[in-house]
């Protein structure tokens, strides 16, 4: 009974006990003002009872942080609460909720991951240490603070005149790719930082010197990272999630046709379609076009051709046909068929077709004008009559099909007809194409956003994994400014490998497009030679950099492939089978090579070497 | 054991060692960034420390202690030469959960406090969330830093940080503990607690490498030393056969007026020896400045540094018999009984004829002494303590007022000084077992 809190307890419920019976005895005799005044004041006691209760057992371990977020909750409570009412400022006490809930979220997930590091084991002691570094030293506290304002501030950035589908997109692709950049920043200062700072510090010395080793050390400095990236990504998930909820109640631009933007929110923004790409229909015969083709170019050009294709020229054949297929001429129409949309109909949400049309020569009013057929009727239809589809020339464009023209075989089948009939004086005959791929799909609703965002966090962790290991093995060998740099450097090509490609394709000018890697040598030491020989000593010179470019390329992993943030901004599927690959290749493969690379460099190591 | 063996026989000399550490012609050279051959930190040295043994590593700036030290710990690798460790390699993982280390600096967290450093450096050792609790318990209390285990290791003092430094080193119990320059930053207090710690530590078995450059601190407390410069070891041997004069002897003796100087003097003479000095010992700045700490600490001043340490931690293992340790018990109370005497005259004694044979000079030594005691009345003689073999004399040690006669055995390794430690637990207000 002599203990401070049991004291500190029993005049807080002899307090609330006294004043909230005053009051209800007030109410009971008929002074509801009295009454609301003494619940007010008995109020106003609790909080400050409660405040100085944190005050007298602030040495307690842990209160000053219970403290501090009981305090949070009040101020902002306090601050918010008159905010929400006020139409012109709800906006800003949704900001502030949000960071203060991912704040308070950030410091309970904290205490996770300590209690989670708790045991007796050295990786946990490292990895435990490195949590501890990131929270305490300001290198990796301030993307910390960051991430958790990111969110929130930018829902109150975005133009609130602009479409709400368009408003929710921009805020999923800049807090997701915002997001990424801070974590992918804090990951390698943190990890390099900690590793060449103990190094540098000595710090090691102590740490190497017990039963810990080496792999141990480096499992340790990347088992923190990556639970505080989890961590991270957890909070910034749960604010990503429910701002985007709040910022899909929000108000339309258009109150005319809500429905428009409304739909586009829910069916093509936050939801997770699977992309059905063309085939051809049944008739078509693609083998026997090859083998047509392949006897015309063995008649004109006997040398290059033989009696069997080799692998490129039967991919350069397979390419030239598919082009020719996804091109239709004037007035000629192409059919393409879409499979497994069983699941579209399960649901009963609608279809949606997104095509980029290309015109090879636009009319003025830059519209390509076509003529659609599903399952071999007029689409769409409108009062009996049959409408050509007229929309901007190369623009992506989406149109809703309902689910009920999926046949039992999962099939939906579409015929485009080339029409310039709409402005005869004003066209002439163009084709019309599409991008293989992507230029033609139909999409489709499989799931639902919230699993969605999850997969792709986790990629963006299995990412954020690799970029940790490269931090770890770059920190074994560099210095840090350096090791950061080589990090950056191998992260953001692998982000960019597609890209890097296509640029180095075109920075040094010979071409390789469908040649071996025995030939592809041959090439650049031909075309080396030929540079040399010419006196064109630059362009040489520029073939060497294209060849460390690629060989640079050749060995990181292709990130390009494993980027969610596009595909949830689009309402695109991140399947398990993306996760799982991205998962092996990415987390495995390439982090354990990483992992392996650190271990045979550091595991010699003279640490406390000093050269002279 | 000379930098001439050739390798097979060193391998074979670290295998078949049963020292605690062993090195073999232990050569390292720094390189510069063209790996051209720039320092030669440490040259062909020999070293082993023995099991239990308190051994001390001196030298000046320079000369290859701390690198010695490293290669070790494993730290570095040796350009030559072999190193075993508690008979293995110093890479080896396994050996260094019994090894504890003290590094020259205290290459602490700053970010973390006293509790959680203790705590990360006992994970460290596989050990549970209890056991890392109850040692780290103790040892904050052993170095008097449980009043600031809160505050950020970043914010301590050089000395709170060398007491951090020293706690992390015992949280695993070692068997080896290797100390780089500890009492380094430390106020008198500290390294005294720290001398007196490691004497304890040696009274319980642990072998102990010491390496300083303050020359006190080893004199105080090691067993054998080696000294070094230039990166060789310039002598090597126990401390007493390193520092006794045998050409000199001293008394101690109650405070003596001019008259009894005289007739000791005319003894003396008529034997043929002469006294070359006689003095008043004085007391250490040391036990000056004990004494000024302790007076403050009772008038109850307040302090936001370290307090004073409190008792050894006891998960801190004996590694001796149990025989041995009440060997050790009996000991510290005979060398307790003997330092409550009061305070001496030194009276230091020249002989006058040095060249003398030994053996006629020890008999005419006896005979000086015998005749220096009948002078004054004694009681009988009492058995001397067997666990004391240099109380020679017939002096008894358990009367206040007899004389006591220093006569340094070169052989003997320094104990553990229970009245000392008795006399600091108590002006530490420090709990003693």
């Amino acid at each position: 009974m002599n203990k401070p809190w049991v004291k500190w307890l029993m005049v807080l419920i002899g307090g609330l006990l006294l004043g909230g019976g005053a009051s209800f005895l007030l109410a009971k005799q008929g002074s509801p003002n009295g009454s609301n005044i003494l619940m007010w004041i008995t109020q106003a006691f609790a909080v400050l009872w409660l405040l100085w209760g944190f005050w007298i057992g602030r040495n307690v371990p842990g209160m000053k942080t219970v403290g501090a977020m009981v305090i949070a909750t009040l101020c902002t409570a306090a601050i918010t609460i008159p905010m929400l009412s006020s139409r012109s400022y709800s906006g800003y006490a949704i900001v502030m909720i949000g960071i203060w809930a991912m704040a308070e979220l950030f410091v309970i997930g904290l205490w996770l991951i300590r209690l989670l590091l708790s045991g007796g084991h050295p990786v946990f002691g490292v990895a435990r240490t490195l949590v501890d570094e990131a929270i305490r030293m300001k290198i990796a506290l301030i993307f910390i603070i960051g991430v958790v304002l990111l969110i929130p501030v930018l829902p109150i950035l975005i133009d609130a005149q602009e479409r709400l589908d368009y408003r929710v997109k921009f805020f999923l692709n800049w807090s997701m790719g915002g997001m990424s950049v801070l974590l992918s920043l804090m990951t390698v200062f943190l990890v390099c930082g900690s590793i060449c700072g103990e190094i540098t510090r000595k710090n090691i010395f102590m740490t190497m010197v017990k039963p810990v080793s080496r792999i141990q050390y480096l499992m340790g400095k990347w088992l923190g990272v990556a639970l505080l990236n989890m961590l991270l990504l957890a909070v910034s998930g749960v604010g990503i999630y429910t701002l985007t909820q709040i910022l899909a109640r929000q108000p339309v631009s258009n109150p005319t046709t809500p429905q428009i933007e409304l739909g586009a929110v829910r069916y093509e923004v936050l939801t997770a379609r699977q992309s059905a790409k063309a085939v051809p229909p049944d008739g078509m015969d693609f083998a026997g076009e090859l083998q047509s083709r392949h006897e015309r170019l063995r008649r004109e050009n006997p040398d290059e051709y033989g009696e069997r294709l080799t692998a490129q020229q039967r991919k350069a054949i397979q390419n030239r046909i598919i082009a020719q297929w996804y091109a239709i001429g004037p007035n000629e129409s192409q059919t393409y068929v879409f499979e497994n949309l069983q699941p579209a109909v399960e649901r009963n949400l609608p279809i949606q077709l997104r095509f980029k049309p290309k015109m090879s020569k636009a009319p003025d009013d830059e519209m390509v004008r076509m003529g659609l057929w599903i399952n071999d009727r007029p689409y769409p239809i409108y009062q009996g009559q049959h409408i050509p589809t007229e929309v901007a020339n190369d623009n992506f464009h989406v149109m809703s099909i309902d689910p009920a023209y999926v046949d039992d075989q999962g099939k939906i089948k579409l015929r485009i007809q080339n029409v310039n009939l709409m402005a005869p004086e004003a066209t002439f005959p163009a084709t019309i194409s599409f991008s293989p791929g992507s230029g033609l799909e139909m999409l489709y609703n499989i799931g639902s956003f919230g699993p969605n965002l999850a997969r792709s966090l986790a990629m963006i962790w299995v990412r954020l994994g690799f970029l940790a290991m490269l931090g770890v093995m770059a920190g074994t060998f560099l210095g840090f400014p350096v090791a950061c740099l080589l990090s950056f450097m191998i992260y953001f090509a692998a982000i960019a490998s597609n890209y890097l490609k296509e640029s180095l394709r075109f920075y040094a000018g010979y071409s390789d497009m469908n040649v071996n890697l025995w030939e592809k040598l041959v090439l650049i030491w031909g075309a080396f030679i030929g540079s040399i020989g010419d006196g064109k000593y630059w362009d040489a010179f520029k073939i060497v950099i294209r060849l460390v470019g690629e060989m640079f390329i050749a060995i990181v992993p292709e990130f390009s492939t494993y980027n969610p943030t596009p595909l949830v901004s689009d309402g695109r599927v991140v399947s398990m089978g993306m996760l799982g690959s991205s998962a092996i290749w990415v987390g495995l493969v390439s982090s354990g090579f990483c992992l392996l690379m650190a271990w045979i460099i550091f595991r010699r190591r003279e640490l406390a070497k000093v050269t002279v | 054991m000379t930098s001439a063996m050739t390798s097979q026989n060193q391998a074979q000399a670290v295998e078949n060692s049963h020292d605690v550490i062993r090195c073999i012609g232990l050569t390292k050279i720094f390189k510069d960034f063209w790996m051209r051959n720039r320092v030669r930190a440490v040259d062909s040295i020999s070293i082993n420390v023995q099991r239990g043994e308190l051994f001390g590593l001196l030298g000046p700036n320079g000369s290859g202690k701390s690198t010695t030290i490293k290669m070790i710990l494993g730290l570095l690798h040796p350009t030559s030469g072999r190193i075993s460790v508690l008979g293995k390699r110093p890479e080896d993982v396994a050996i260094k959960k019994m090894i504890g280390y003290l590094p020259e600096e205290s290459y602490l967290y700053r970010f973390l406090n006293a509790r959680e450093t203790l705590d990360y450096y006992a994970r460290l050792f596989f050990q549970n969330r209890l056991q890392r609790k109850r040692r780290v318990d103790m040892l904050l209390e052993m170095v008097g830093l449980e009043a600031v285990q809160r505050r950020p290791v970043g914010e301590y003092s050089k000395g709170m940080q060398r007491r951090i430094g020293l706690a992390q080193a015992l949280i695993n119990d070692p068997h080896l503990l290797i100390l780089d320059e500890p009492t380094t930053g430390l106020d008198p207090i500290g390294t005294r607690q720290i001398k007196d710690l490691l004497l304890e530590l040696k009274s319980r078995g642990k072998t102990i490498l010491l390496c300083s450059h303050l020359l006190s601190d080893v004199e105080d407390v090691c067993d054998r030393v080696s000294i070094m410069y230039g990166g060789k070891v310039r002598q090597e041997g126990t401390v007493d056969e390193l520092l006794t004069k045998q050409e000199a002897t001293t008394l101690e003796v109650p405070g003596l007026d001019d008259q009894t100087i005289e007739e000791i003097r005319q003894v003396l003479a008529a034997k043929g020896y002469d006294i070359s000095r006689v003095d008043h010992p004085r007391q250490k700045l040391e036990s000056l400045f004990l004494d000024i700490v302790h007076q403050a600490q009772v008038e109850g001043i307040e302090t936001s540094g370290a307090r004073a340490g409190g008792r050894i931690a006891e998960f801190l293992s004996s590694e001796l018999p149990t025989a041995s340790s009440e060997s050790e018990v009996s000991r510290e109370q005979v060398l307790d009984d003997l330092v409550k005497s009061k305070p001496v005259e030194k009276v230091q004694v020249q002989p006058d004829q040095p060249q003398a044979a030994s053996v006629d000079k020890a008999k005419a030594d006896d005979d000086v002494l015998a005749s220096l005691t009948q002078t004054k009345p004694t009681s009988p003689p009492q058995p001397k303590p067997q666990a004391e073999p240099e109380a020679q004399s017939p002096v008894e040690p358990d009367q206040p007022s007899s004389e006591q006669v220093d006569t340094p055995v070169p052989t003997q390794p320094k104990k553990p000084v229970a009245g000392d430690q008795s006399v600091l637990d108590d002006l530490l207000g420090g709990k003693k077992d």
